[in-house]
Order: C-alpha cells, then structure tokens, then sequence
C-alpha cells in the first residue's frame, strides 16, 4: 500500500494558497497572544501611560464597589490604568501562583496573616510612607496586625475584623427572667451551661441550641482560650500554657454539654450561619461580615453583645485586611498613589456603608456612617470596644503550614472522645506544644 | 510556477503540522514534569526562592506516619471502588444485554450520573447523606433499622465509604457501555454450544461469558485503579479529607501539600510516588491486555 504524503492530499494541491493563509493567522495569533502576554507582565503602555494590577477577593458587590474606586482614581490619574485581578475563591492560593510566575500585581488586598508571610519574604514594600501623617487615624491594633516583627508596616489596614456573638432576640424573649438576665455586655463563659438548660426547657422542634460551634479555624475557639487567660504562642512557636489546655478541653466539652452546642454528627453540613438564620441557634459567634447577611435574610430580631468573658476577660482575635504594595512592582511611585486612594476616609466609607466591614479608621467607626443607628445591630458600638481587649493578631512565618497541623491535631481532638491533646499533637507531629510537666 | 512548489511544501509542511504539537507536549507535559521532579528535591513555598534540600522531602514523607495512613486510606479506596464499580458494571452490562425491550433507556439511565458535573452530583449526595432529613437517614429510620441518625460524611467510620459511593455511583455507567460493548461482540455460537452441552443460567455466565469478557475486565479494572488513584474532586467537595483526615486519599493530600500549606517541594514528591504507583499499574495493565485470550 502506497502512505500517502502531503503532496497527494487534495487540499494541499488544489487550495494551497489558502493552506498557507491560514497557517499565517495561526502563526500571528501566536504571536499576538505572546506579546499580550509580555505586554500584560511588564504592564507598559507605548504612549507613556502605565498599566496598574490590583488584586482582590469579595462578593460581585464587593467588587462593584472597587470598581467604582478604581475608576475615580483613573479619572484623578489620566496617564493610570488600573486592572482588577479578581479572585473570589482561593484568593491566597492564585495570588502566590502569580507571584512564583513572576506576575505579582502591584498592589494586593491582603488579611493580616498573609501580610505577615509576604512581608516576612520580603515581597512588600514599607507602607509607613503612605500614612505617615495620620497614623493616628487607624486603629492601633490593626496597625499592629500590618506590622512585621522588624516594626515595618507592610499594608494600609482598610478594615479590621473581630468576633462578636451575635444574639436572635425572639428566642431570647421566650427564655424565663433569670436567664434573660445573664446575657448582658459584661455576661461570662460560665454562664453559658445555665442558659443552655433554659433553652433545653423550651422544647423546640427542629432542635435548638445555645452557642455556635466551630471546629475550624483556630479563629473561633481561640477567643475561649485567650478570655480565660490561656495562649497558644510563645516566641512565634505553637506553645499552649495550663491555662489554654483546660480552655480547650472545655471547649471540646461543649457540644457534649446537652443544648449547649451543635455536634457535627447531629448536624452534619449545615452551617452555622444557616443554624442561626433558621432560628435554632441562640447565640452565633461571627464577625462584621455577617451583617449584610443578616439584614438581608433574618426573619427575626437580632443584635450583638461582647464576646462572653473568661478569667481574663473578654478576648477575641483581630485581624486587619488592607492594601500592600509589592516589591516588586515596576511602577512603585503609581501603585502608591493607588494604595493610598485606596485607603483614604472616602474610600473606606463606601465600603461601610455596605456594613460589611468594620473600618480601620477610627474616626470612620465612630460615625453614624459606620454604627447606622436605625439598623440592626442595634449596639454596633461592640465591634470597636473588642478592639481594647483583643488580641491583635502575630502570625509566625511558618503559620499556613503550622496552621494546618494544628487543624488536623485540632480536627482529630474535638471528633474523638476519648482523644487527649498530647495525644492529637502526637499525632499531628508537632512537637514541643504541650506545657511542660513542671 | 506554482506557490506549493516554489515553497517546497512537501518538504517542510509535515514539520509545521508536527511542530506545534511536540511543542506544546514538551512545554505543557515534559518540562513541567521535568521541572516538578527537580522541584522533589527543594523547599520552596512559592513566595521566596527554592532551596536544595536532596532527598529531604522524600525521606520526610516516608518517616511520616500521616503518609502511611493516607496509603492505607488509599488502597481501601481504591479497592473498594474497583470491585464495586466492576461487580456493578458486569451485572448492569449482563441485564441489559439480555433485555429486549427499552434497552436504549435502560443503557441511558445508566450513564447519565457519568455526564452528571462532580459539583451537582456532590450536592445530591450531601443531602443523601445529611444525618438530618438526609435520603439515607429517612429511609433506614422509616423501615426500622436505624434508631438515632448517622452523620455519615462526619463519622470517621463511615465518611471513606460514603465518598466512595459517589464514585461508584459516578463511573459505574462508563465501565457498563464498555462491558456492554464487548457482550455485545462475543461470538454467539460459543454460547450456543455451551447451551447444546447443558449448561444455563449463573454456570454458564461464570464458565463461558466471564472468561470472554477477562481481557476488558481487566483494562476496565485498571482504568479504575488508575482513575481511582487520582480521586480528589468528590473528597474536596464532601469531605474535605476529613474527619479527622479519614478520607485524606494521596491525591488530596498532594492538594492539601501544594495549596493549603505551600510546601511545593515535598508536594511534588508525594506527587512522584503518586506517578510511580500508576506507571506500575499502567505496565501491569499493559502486560496483562497483551496476553492471549483465555
């Protein structure tokens, strides 16, 4: 059998012309796309203009909002262009993706643990410059959580995030006086028993309980540790003190504790946002960004009171998100410009307004723009007093991986009864985390 | 004189068809497996630049107890997933190969969860496997034989075998047209014979069908295996390789390596280990296909 060659296709003898056209186009859209994508890493223009990359993550409302901020400082800045790399899920993940591809945008939304671990790579530039004269303006603790362990600012906070227990009023009405009485802004850990028996007594069918639980993140049961004067950290080492063993164990013990907290086996998946907005939480530990969510689909009243208080009082965590200026941008002068747009009181307000977030700056949070009086939470006033007390976050270099070992150790401690924290820490392989024995 | 000729098509066209191709192998396949091999052997967090640590990241994983447990998982995944997907393709594939009438419906229905998005059948099977009103817990509490619910994606126990039902679920349509396919090609008259000398029902299946169908058993199951191996999508969306890292399998643990905690270096190495087990497999399947017939 004679295999046929090229020459004996038809298409190659009778329409070679076109053969060749269309290679042509193959071969200049190849090229085309190249120069796109060089174009698009150096980020220059031809004209003198310069191409800005900003980075973030949020609801398409989030993102409308940024939109619109970024066209107003295009339009203060005729020679800027500014593209938004939108990234809704598994921000952290894409964004060091570009970064080890050498595509790092020049100026990053970023939460304070990520903050920290750029910066301590050294891929953000100092942002003392940017707010040098109003440094006052911010909150000290979310300038603290921006903060690298050398004293640079690594990012201009936008906003800070605290926990607050967020209460469903309508069940709280149907509990007898006594109980009423304990949930109050100076109310205590140890209250919580108590009430779950008066909520056991109301019978409620679907299933109710009294307090939110979470297994995961550390966020969430951090607060039971540090109120009662437990820490977890010692030098930027996973180290828990007496006091953090205890809390924790106690902590395990609360969806053991009848009506006190769902179990996962009850439960299952169901969230426990989606617990609280079907009524069948009393109590919901969440942040400032639940707001939105609850205006918008609660069917009943609600408000938020302070974290409860332990031995040590009432002890949450507090994060910062915020704009960071990469090293390695080749336009630093411009991408702090835009940092510094970003960040100003105006910018931060159209973000409040949303009631999404709490704002950095303080002046901001003591306005009616931020406490909406009118609105639920009645007593927004108690996202910026958890400010004196928390904790501002200080994450070691190390955290996503050391993070991620605690979950598991964490993950395995809470779902097996009979499990001790040495013995989850064992296995989990980290060491050196228990107090010592004397 | 014509533009071919002047061009000398015959000579060059083929690599300009070729070219691209190899190409696009070599930058999309073979440098980045090259690339993540040398990677094996560096720490690198994919924020600063890597560092050569040898054989550290292999020597880590071996000594590690975690990646003996996530083995383990894995074969009981595996191996469950293979004989249940093979025992209800055969006898799906023998059903409807033996039904005359609404064969067609029949073959569509079962390959439908096949082409169902790993997203929506995940969400249905979430709520199969909700302890409260879930499918499962209704039905087992309506006819008596579940007293209190059971959370089964929450339940250490149970959570492996609940993913797996999903898989099985998913893939068992494909491997049934694939066995359906060769029923449909076995020569009739062997059948027939078998039929002449006596031998019916479940006996004749067993002793003259099966050993037919042995070859595309066989790449059937391994197809499985390997595919099985590479299980991560139905663990992040049900499980999320937990509770208390009990339906960790290799490839989500390789996830959890590269992307949770951004340890490149010994991801890729777990990925190796990942690739060496399949290239077995893949030789032991290609050995086996390449023997005679029975």
């Amino acid at each position: 059998m004679q295999i046929p060659t090229f020459k004996t296709l038809p298409f190659i003898q009778e329409k070679s012309p076109l053969v060749v056209l269309l290679s042509m186009l193959l071969i200049f859209s190849l090229l085309w796309m190249a120069y796109q994508s060089w174009h698009a890493v150096l980020g220059g223009v031809p004209n003198g203009e310069t191409n800005l990359t900003l980075s973030s993550w949020g609801t398409l409302e989030e993102l409308k909002t940024l939109t619109t901020q970024v066209h107003d400082f295009e339009e203060a800045h005729p020679t800027l262009h500014v593209k938004i790399r939108y990234m809704p899920d598994l921000y952290t993940q894409s964004l060091q993706m570009l970064i080890a591809s050498n595509q790092t945008p020049d100026v990053m939304m970023l939460n304070s643990l990520d903050v920290q671990r750029f910066c301590q790579a050294g891929l953000l530039e100092d942002a003392s410059p940017l707010i040098h004269q109003e440094r006052n303006a911010f909150f000290p603790t979310a300038l603290t959580s921006m903060t690298a362990p050398d004293g640079t600012l690594c990012a201009v906070p936008r906003d800070v995030s605290n926990l607050v227990v967020y209460v469903n009023q309508d069940l709280l009405q149907q509990l007898p006086a006594h109980t009423k009485g304990l949930v109050k802004p100076s109310w205590h850990l140890a209250d919580l028993p108590k009430i779950a028996e008066s909520v056991a007594n109301l019978h409620r069918q679907p299933k109710t309980w009294t307090i939110s639980f979470y297994q995961s993140p550390a966020l969430f049961w951090l607060p039971f540790v540090w109120s009662e004067g437990g820490d977890v950290f010692k030098n930027k080492t996973l180290k828990l003190n007496a006091n953090a063993v205890k809390a924790v164990a106690d902590y395990k013990a609360l969806p053991y504790t009848p009506y006190l907290a769902p179990d996962r086996q009850e439960i299952g998946n169901t969230t426990m946002s989606d617990l609280f907005l079907q009524g069948r939480l009393l109590f919901f530990l969440s942040g400032r960004w639940s707001v939105p969510f609850l205006r918008k689909n609660a069917r009943f009243q609600w408000d938020v009171l302070p974290f409860p208080q332990g031995k040590a009082g009432s002890r949450v965590g507090i994060d910062s998100t915020g704009y960071a200026v990469s090293s390695r941008s080749l336009h630093l002068k411009d991408a702090q410009a835009l940092t510094r747009f970003l960040s100003r009181a105006d910018s931060q307000k159209a973000w409040v307004h949303s009631g999404l977030i709490v704002p950095a700056r303080q002046a901001l949070a003591a306005s009616d723009a931020f406490l909406q009086r009118g609105q639920s939470p009645q007593y927004a006033d108690y996202f910026i007093t958890a400010m004196s007390t928390g904790v501002p976050s200080a994450y070691p270099k190390n955290w996503t991986s050391l993070g991620q070992s605690l979950n598991s150790a964490m993950d395995a401690y809470f779902n097996t009864p009979d499990l001790s924290l040495a013995e989850a820490f064992e296995d989990a392989q980290i060491k050196g985390a228990m107090p010592d024995a004397s | 004189m014509r533009l071919n000729t002047r061009l000398n098509f015959n000579r060059w066209m083929p690599a300009f068809f070729i070219v691209p191709v190899v190409l696009g192998l070599f930058c999309l396949n073979y440098i980045p497996s090259f690339y993540a091999f040398y990677l094996s052997f560096q720490h690198w967090n994919l924020l600063e630049a890597p560092q050569w640590v040898g054989l550290e990241n292999y020597h880590q994983l071996l000594a590690s107890p975690a990646f003996f447990q996530t083995i383990r998982q894995t074969a009981w995944y595996v191996g469950g997933v293979v004989i249940f997907e093979l025992l209800f393709s055969l006898v799906i594939a023998t059903a409807l190969h033996r039904i005359t009438r609404g064969k067609r419906i029949f073959q569509v229905l079962a390959f439908l969860p096949y082409v169902t998005p790993a997203m929506a059948a995940s969400l249905i099977f979430m709520w199969i496997f909700q302890p409260e009103q879930g499918l499962l817990n209704s039905s087992l509490q309506a006819v008596g034989l579940l007293k209190s619910p059971i959370a089964w994606l929450f339940t250490p126990n149970t959570a492996l075998v609940a993913v797996m039902s999903l898989e099985v679920w998913k893939a068992t349509g494909y491997n049934m047209l694939l066995i359906l396919g060769a029923l449909q090609a076995l020569p009739q008259h062997i059948d027939e014979a078998a039929t002449l000398d006596g031998a019916s029902g479940l006996r004749k299946w067993w002793w003259v069908t099966l050993p037919q169908l042995m070859p595309t058993v066989l790449l059937v199951g391994m197809m499985t295996t390997i595919h099985a191996l590479q299980a991560f999508d139905a663990i992040y969306l049900l499980t999320q390789g937990g509770p208390n890292r009990a339906t960790t399998v290799l490839a989500y643990a390789l996830y959890e390596t590269a992307f949770q905690r951004f340890e490149i270096g010994h991801a890729t190495a777990l990925g190796f280990i990942i690739f060496s087990i399949i290239a077995v497999l893949t030789l032991m399947q290609w050995t086996l296909t390449q023997r005679k017939p029975l």
